[in-house]
């Protein structure tokens, strides 16, 4: 049987199954839920209130500023979200190349997926903005630099470590002695490379990233205690800002820094995971830390899995190149055997590997993707396939630039993404395609089609590879019937 | 200690309420949707195209399938409706994406489980019925115990990490793995006995 045979018969699941399943999963997340006890039951609370936070503070930064994402707040029509396809807009300069170390304990640690937790102090509180350079959000975030006092939960911690804190729930963390942080989840191996928003530059941090972070907001106020030096709970961090706010309602649940360790230390599940260092990485796979060693060949983020942050930590991670704070498709993911169950750790390259040659005939991507950023803002870059504007409505527009290596050397690529919307809420999609080539001081529009050939067997990463009609590309998906 | 604006907190809409807002064309309804399962709908995404940017398509296609199903439909269970168009729209997408050689999801690596029967990735046969198929699944996942239900769904399904199962379980690692293999093995009986394999 073929991959896309079975994967069709599963479409066709009668849906009763489908149902029973949810209900199974969501049962399990109660009672999952019910175990973290008392102290924990505002997290929706918070979970809510932070989306509302987001919405407030987030979503008219992301109108207001010059990342490209245009929307015209079309209030008679549904509001679907839609890609917001932001990078830096300015390239970046690199700096950081640290020794790689700075990290201690080493070896295998064993942790709770859903909260690796510690007692620590502050060592420093970076001051910058940092953003992650594939987060297409661009959510915001200041760095902890922390000092493990105590591990209260997991079996092994590094003696220093970053703690992410979302920008609106910074504040001067300095005036606290301890803090108890529930609920971590390695974020990032060390030697990973962040942007530096303040600076405008790429920074590498050498320590491990700890955060806790569900795709744009947080549950901070369950995650973060903060205690005085007689290990009393200080209430001033979640009365510290309105970001706290959800927070606040639980202050008076715990009172010493000994309750919250206890409170912790009793909460006794998945004991079985597990959270790597790079230097846990073993085997030919070892080979790609050399590859993905950061500035020596451009930037590569090394990362988990996503998932890490939603369910549990993924023992894989995937590289991808960057470049002037462009994205490329080139991309390097490490398997390590904990997590294949096979004998050794793996790995994967794509075939596009940037070369010191391709590094030195870069095309000059950064004032392509101004020019197409003005050129869409002003109306002059218009969806190529949709032909009927009396009939649609443009809703959003974003933009997205990355290099590719192609069968041609390195080309720079722009892409275009509308949204549309017909009287009866059909919805379309329509993208255009720019690219430029090295020494060229042009670029020029480029049909879909071509520009999969110019790019050959190298891969088509950001590229709709689907059918185009009369409007743009349009689902074609069957919606299962009731 | 008082909670300042605390009636600008925000709770999920029931789904019936959300149904209903389908129903009545608001597009309230897909702000309600996005509001209360964007992040599980993200989860089923990823898991099958490991890709934020796809993932993002892919939700926003499963919003307007969701806008277009309803009505003449109205589900039972809305989350479960959700995931079904998530997870199509999303093997669609992974597809397309796996012809262009782009790097393994951890769909990949739940397929790669199967390759003892389920292999290659050309196009559909000509006369593969993808109905008639669905129903032998689905006669053998009713024929599981509850768990294995529950892990089969995980696992094939919707891409679970192994991890995540576990975690779900409470169970260990290696008891989900032993669990998976009683499964791949009596799912085989039975694709053999159906004559899917040859």
């Amino acid at each position: 049987m073929k991959k896309k045979e079975w994967n069709e018969g599963l479409n066709h699941l009668d849906s009763e199954l489908v149902e029973k399943y949810v209900e199974q999963k969501e049962k399990l997340r109660q009672k999952d839920k019910k175990l973290k006890g008392v102290w924990l039951r505002f997290g929706a609370i918070a979970a809510c209130f932070l989306l509302i936070v987001s919405a407030v503070i987030v979503v008219p930064m992301l109108r207001e500023d010059d990342s490209g994402v245009v929307t015209t707040g079309d209030n008679d029509r549904p509001n679907i979200p839609i890609i917001n396809a932001q990078i830096p807009s300015s390239a970046p300069q690199y700096y950081g190349n640290e020794s790689s170390s700075g990290t201690s304990g080493g070896g295998q640690m064993e942790v709770d997926p859903t909260g690796l937790s510690v007692t620590a102090k502050l060592v420093e509180a970076l001051p910058d903005v940092y953003t992650f350079f594939d987060d297409w959000n661009q959510d915001e975030f200041r760095l902890l630099r922390m000092q493990t006092i105590k591990l209260l939960r997991g079996q092994e911690m590094v003696e220093e470590f970053y703690y992410l804190i979302p920008v609106e729930f910074s504040t001067d963390f300095s005036i606290f002695d301890r803090f108890v942080i529930n609920n971590m989840a390695q974020f990032s191996y060390e030697q990973t490379v962040m942007y530096n928003k303040t600076q405008g530059k790429a920074e590498q941090l050498n320590l491990v990233v700890f955060g806790y972070r569900v795709y744009g907001y947080t549950l901070m106020g369950e995650n973060l205690m903060a205690f005085d030096a007689n290990g009393r709970f200080d209430e001033r961090l979640w009365t510290s800002n309105a970001a706290w706010i959800a927070a606040t309602d639980r202050a008076s649940s715990v009172d010493t820094i000994t309750q919250a360790e206890r409170n912790i230390q009793n909460d006794e599940r998945h004991q079985d995971l597990y959270v790597h260092l790079l230097k846990d990485i073993s085997g030919e796979a070892e080979k790609v830390l050399d590859q993905i060693k950061a500035f020596d060949n451009g930037v590569y983020v090394p990362q988990f899995s996503t998932n890490v942050l939603w369910y549990s930590p993924e023992v894989q991670f995937h590289a991808t190149k960057y470049i002037n704070g462009f994205a490329t498709n080139e991309k390097i993911s490490v398997w390590c055997k904990e997590w294949t169950g096979g004998e050794q750790d793996t790995y994967a390259y794509t075939k596009a590997r940037f070369s010191e040659e391709d590094m030195s005939r870069l095309p000059d991507l950064p004032s392509a993707f101004e020019s197409i950023k003005g050129a869409l803002n002003s109306g002059s870059v218009t969806p190529p396939h949709f032909n009927n504007q009396e009939k649609l409505r443009k809703t959003t527009s974003g933009i997205f630039g990355w290099y590719a290596k192609t069968e041609n050397g390195v080309v720079g690529i722009v892409r275009v993404t509308w949204c549309f919307y017909t009287e009866k809420y059909q919805d379309y999609y329509d993208d255009a395609y720019y690219i430029i080539e090295y020494g060229s001081d042009e670029c020029k529009s480029v049909d879909r089609d071509s520009l999969l050939e110019l790019l050959g067997d190298y891969e088509a990463t950001y590229i709709y590879t689907g059918e185009y009609n009369e409007y743009g590309k349009y689902s074609d998906i069957v919606y299962p019937e009731i | 200690m008082e909670l300042q604006n605390k009636q600008t907190v925000r709770i999920p809409m029931d789904d019936d309420k959300i149904v209903e807002l389908y129903w009545k064309r608001d597009e309230k309804a897909i702000e309600e949707t996005d509001f209360k399962y964007k992040k599980y709908l993200f989860s089923i995404a990823y898991n099958i195209v490991h890709d934020r940017l796809d993932c993002e398509e892919c939700l926003n296609d499963t919003y307007l399938g969701a806008w277009n199903a309803m009505p003449p439909s109205r589900p039972n269970v809305l989350k479960a409706f959700l995931t079904t168009i998530t997870r199509r729209i999303a093997i669609k997408r992974y597809h397309n994406n796996l012809r262009q050689n782009l790097i393994p999801s951890e769909m990949t690596v739940s397929l790669s489980e199967l390759e003892d029967f389920v292999a290659g990735d050309e196009d559909l046969g000509t006369d593969f019925d993808a109905e008639s198929l669905g129903r032998v699944i689905s006669d053998f996942v009713r024929s599981l115990s509850e768990r294995r239900q529950f892990i089969f769904m995980s696992r094939y399904y919707v891409a679970d990490p192994i991890d995540t199962i576990a975690s779900d379980l409470s169970l260990s690692r290696s008891m989900i793995n032993k669990e998976l293999a009683a499964i791949r093995s009596a799912l085989k009986e039975k694709l053999e006995s159906e004559g899917y394999l040859i």
